[in-house]
């Protein structure tokens, strides 16, 4: 039977600006090289220096999918981290400090059924003669001794984090490092969750799949995972304005330029940013942008242009809580309804929603190839949740990825006589071919405004009619051949079930966590995932929904958002409406426990 | 590669596309000194892109045969700018009128001579917003009455040349449209400038500016002679100043500077676009993250 608890939660808190993230990702890597799943979770304030910061890791030996609301082991860094997580805390945990500086009521904690581990952090980082700073990597070595993560794992990740420093510094800090540890195993805390044991391969035929050693796996954001899907897919230019929770793809892209040969611009703003997008793209090169709410309304008229000009654009728009500046640097999913019907007038827009970073990864590859062979723009939706957590997932591969074009070469333009190319010649599937300035034979003015087959500026009622006909025919062929079904939308769970959930996005990994383990429970339980907003899957939908209500089964939709956006979506798409309704939207993520909960009250078990 | 396509007669540059400009627009002598300057200068067609915002003289791409993009007031710049990086063997001229370029596309114009990219900006200035039926331009002087201000513009004129070179530009001109073979040579030394060349183009409205007619400023123009040595900043920026019973006609500036092209390693070899997008290896990158 499965237990939402089952997982150890690794939690690190301080003042912002120490490197908390930092900690978190180190911790999250050393167990992800020891095998182990992990899921990490970053929270942080919009302020540079001063504010409170956590990093929540999630560890398992099988698959972990969210962060959780309870927390095992709390790595407080200050006094403020206890004030504010004590709550957080499961029965049994332990809250790791320095005694000197943190002042906790002991007695209250102990009753509360937690441990207590005071590890004198300043004084071994002195003792030593390092510097203050280097009392993260005392602490975290501690914390690892205390869950039973093998030493060699923390000092791997610190060989692999300081590497560019020097051996010295390296040495140095594992020195540090095995000053903590030991400090910390020869306390010995109590503490009776640790990380469960690896065992090697010898004795797999007894036990099931998920007790099996799994294979080193990378540790990646949603927002790294679509900077290298750009990248494999051929991005050559991008041009972006740094805006939270997305800034890390260009800055990812930035880092890779050089050896990719991709042009990564920063702009003066988002306007700049995506209107030399579109100008590269014309040029015949793969181009991108990104930004979140408040950037891509800055974008919006120039989205249009893409599909009036008919070039191919990707945009990623990571969100956060609005409206206006909102909850900077929380998660949210209330940009939905904006992306769809951002921009005037009527065009087929594509609109991928990942729901985990594979498929940051994947959906990526798939936008670049429908952009370019259908030319148009297409944009994927993530948020600060899924773009700034942290996953350990297998290594990315696509080695069958062909960039799919609708664009002539050189040497078939040489074939055309002069005058005889339409650029948007009017065709059966809507898509024409497509001549890239520089060609032979092929000029033509790409224009905003409407225009006849050759591009030249026609008002008419009859080109007018053409031509909105022409580019939702791309649409209507998209769906038909290199967008089905199946890649709209994923069923989770058993076939049929007593309660459907409807999510979309981010909320995947919580809500995977939660079906997972009221399924073990005895509770039938699945999760229709959509993974397009546009086009939007309608009949899968719909027969998937009257699977289960035809059987009196309930349904429950699960949004980041007030509105409940994606079942508006679906009542209008399919008219039918989603009863239950689990809305979160005070900035913090969807959580696998309250999924669960409302699960339970559901099914009144 | 492709073999350089070269005019035999300046009428091959023109299209089929009906004109819509007014008779007696100045754009139509600027229409006519850019075709003559690419023909001049035997720029191929076809390895020419001519980009536009939006505004009455943004039809220009329409109207020359070389490959052109019509895009969005104000966003000329960031789309050609791009093109240039994406394909620097194109010749890449932007064409638009002032409140394209020093309204609504300003925070554009400030970084794009900042960066200095190999691009010829042809501003067709006309002190007036003339595809919406008169209204005031940032160009209007203090005191023009149009309908949008009817008790007259409040704010005093901006000196688009004077914000360039503060900006860094290499490259500025202002040419006249009532001269053309004046205006061609600017647009020729604009093109041929390696860095960015701003060319601002006085071209009399006469629908909707009854101030600023081809009277009006043929009372004031003047050619500069060799009293001004366009390598002197301070002398460009005076002159740069200078608007009203004085306007000088020349190139105010001209600095060599490598270009933002220059700079970027990975197009030293070969343009953006003749790179490979196939079969692209990403393990490198994923070992980073185990």
């Amino acid at each position: 039977m499965k237990n939402l608890y089952d997982h150890l939660t690794w939690m690190v808190g301080g003042e912002a600006g120490y490197g908390i993230t930092t900690m978190g990702q180190m911790f999250a890597r050393a167990c992800a090289r020891a095998h182990y799943s992990v899921f990490g979770y970053p929270e942080y304030p919009s302020l540079i220096r001063g504010g409170h910061n956590t990093a929540q890791v999630r560890v398992g030996k099988s698959d972990v999918n969210a962060h959780s609301d309870k927390m095992d082991v709390l790595l407080a860094l200050n006094e403020e981290t206890v004030d504010l997580h004590l709550d957080e805390m499961a029965e049994g945990g332990v809250i790791i400090y320095d005694g000197q500086s943190v002042q906790l009521d002991a007695e209250k904690i102990r009753a509360a059924g937690l441990h207590l581990a005071s590890v004198p952090l300043a004084d071994i980082t002195k003792e030593l003669g390092a510097d203050r700073v280097m009392r993260n990597t005392v602490a975290l070595a501690a914390s690892a001794a205390i869950v039973g993560l093998p030493f060699e794992f923390i000092q791997s990740v610190i060989e692999s984090n300081f590497a560019r420093k020097g051996k010295e510094v390296v040495d140095f800090n594992i020195k540090v490092a095995r000053a903590g540890y030991d400090h910390a195993t020869e306390l010995e805390v109590p503490f009776e969750k640790k990380l469960p044991e690896l065992t090697d391969g010898d004795a797999e035929a007894e036990r099931d799949e998920s007790e099996q050693v799994r294979e080193q796996e990378i540790v990646i954001s949603g927002n790294d995972a679509i900077a290298i899907g750009a990248i494999k897919a051929g991005l050559k230019f991008m041009a972006a304005y740094p805006m939270t929770p997305v800034t890390s793809v260009m800055l990812t892209v930035a880092k890779h330029g050089e050896k990719y040969g991709i042009i990564m611009k920063q702009t003066e703003d988002e306007i700049a940013a995506v209107n030399m997008a579109i100008g590269a793209s014309h040029m015949g090169v793969r181009s991108m942008t990104a930004s979140s709410g408040g950037g891509f309304a800055l974008m919006s008229e120039a989205l249009g242009m893409a599909a009036m000009t008919e070039t191919p654009l990707v945009i990623v728009e990571g969100t956060r809580p609005g409206p206006s500046t909102g909850l900077p640097t929380w998660t949210d999913q209330g940009d939905l309804r904006f992306v769809l019907h951002a921009s005037q007038g009527e065009f087929p827009l594509v609109t991928a929603l990942p729901g985990d970073v594979d498929e940051c990864f994947e959906m990526t590859l798939k936008v670049f190839n429908l952009a370019d062979k259908y030319q148009m723009p297409c944009l994927i939706i993530t948020d600060k949740y899924l773009g700034e957590s942290i996953c350990s997932t297998k290594p990315f591969a696509a080695p069958d990825y062909v960039p799919m074009t609708s664009t002539i070469t050189a040497a078939d333009a040489e074939k055309i006589a002069d005058g005889e190319y339409l650029r948007y010649k009017l065709t059966e599937d809507g898509v024409s071919p497509r001549a890239l300035p520089g060609y032979p034979n092929c000029i033509y003015t790409a224009s905003t405004d409407e225009h006849a087959e050759d591009g030249d500026l026609d008002e008419s009622s009859a080109n007018r009619i053409a031509m909105v006909d022409k580019r939702d025919r791309k649409f209507e062929t998209l769906q038909g051949t290199d967008l089905l079904e199946d890649d709209m939308m994923e069923l989770h769970g058993p076939e049929a079930a007593d309660l459907t959930i409807v999510g979309w996005g981010s909320t995947k990994g919580p809500i995977l966590e939660a079906i997972e383990a009221a399924n073990s429970q005895g509770m039938s339980v699945n999760f229709l995932q959509i993974k397009y907003a546009s086009p939007f899957p309608s009949k899968g939908v719909e027969r998937m929904l009257n699977e289960t209500s035809i059987h009196d089964g309930k349904l429950l939709l699960v949004e980041n958002n007030s509105n409940g956006q994606m079942g508006g979506m679906v009542r209008e798409h399919t008219g039918i409406k989603i009863e239950n309704q689990l809305l979160r939207y005070d900035g913090r993520p969807v959580n696998p426990a309250e999924v669960f909960e409302k699960i339970k009250t559901l099914l009144a078990v | 590669m492709k073999k350089l396509k070269v005019l035999q007669n300046l009428g091959d540059l023109n299209t089929a596309a009906k004109c819509n400009w007014c008779p007696g627009c100045g754009d139509h002598g600027i229409l006519m000194a850019l075709k003559q300057a690419i023909f001049e200068l035997k720029l191929d067609p076809e390895e020419t892109m001519l980009v536009s915002g939006i505004g009455c003289g943004s039809q220009a791409p329409h109207l020359v045969k070389v490959y052109g993009f019509h895009s969005l007031h104000g966003r000329a710049l960031p789309v050609a700018t791009a093109m240039k990086m994406a394909n620097h063997k194109m010749n890449v001229i932007v064409i638009g009128g002032d409140g394209d370029g020093y309204g609504i596309g300003v925070a554009h114009l400030v970084n794009a001579v900042r960066r200095n990219f190999n691009v010829t900006y042809i501003v067709q200035n006309n002190q007036v917003y003339g595809l919406t039926k008169g209204q005031t331009s940032p160009t209007s002087a203090k005191g023009f009455r149009t309908k949008s201000t009817p008790g007259g513009a409040i704010e005093p004129e901006m000196k688009p040349l004077a914000l360039a070179l503060a900006s860094g530009a290499t490259f500025l001109a202002r040419a006249y449209a009532g001269d053309i073979a004046h205006m061609k040579e600017m647009i020729k030394a604009g093109i041929e400038h390696r860095g960015f060349a701003l060319i601002d183009t006085l071209q009399p409205c006469v629908t909707f500016n009854k101030v600023n007619t081809y009277q009006w400023f043929q009372e004031r123009i003047y050619k500069l002679g060799e009293e001004h040595d366009p390598s002197d900043r301070g002398a460009a920026f005076a002159l740069a100043d200078v608007w009203g019973a004085k306007i000088p006609l020349g190139v105010y500036y001209r600095e060599e500077r490598a270009t933002y092209e220059d700079e970027l390693s990975m197009i030293s070899e070969k343009p953006l676009v003749a790179h490979d997008n196939a079969a692209v290896d990403i393990e490198p990158i994923l070992k980073s993250y185990l």
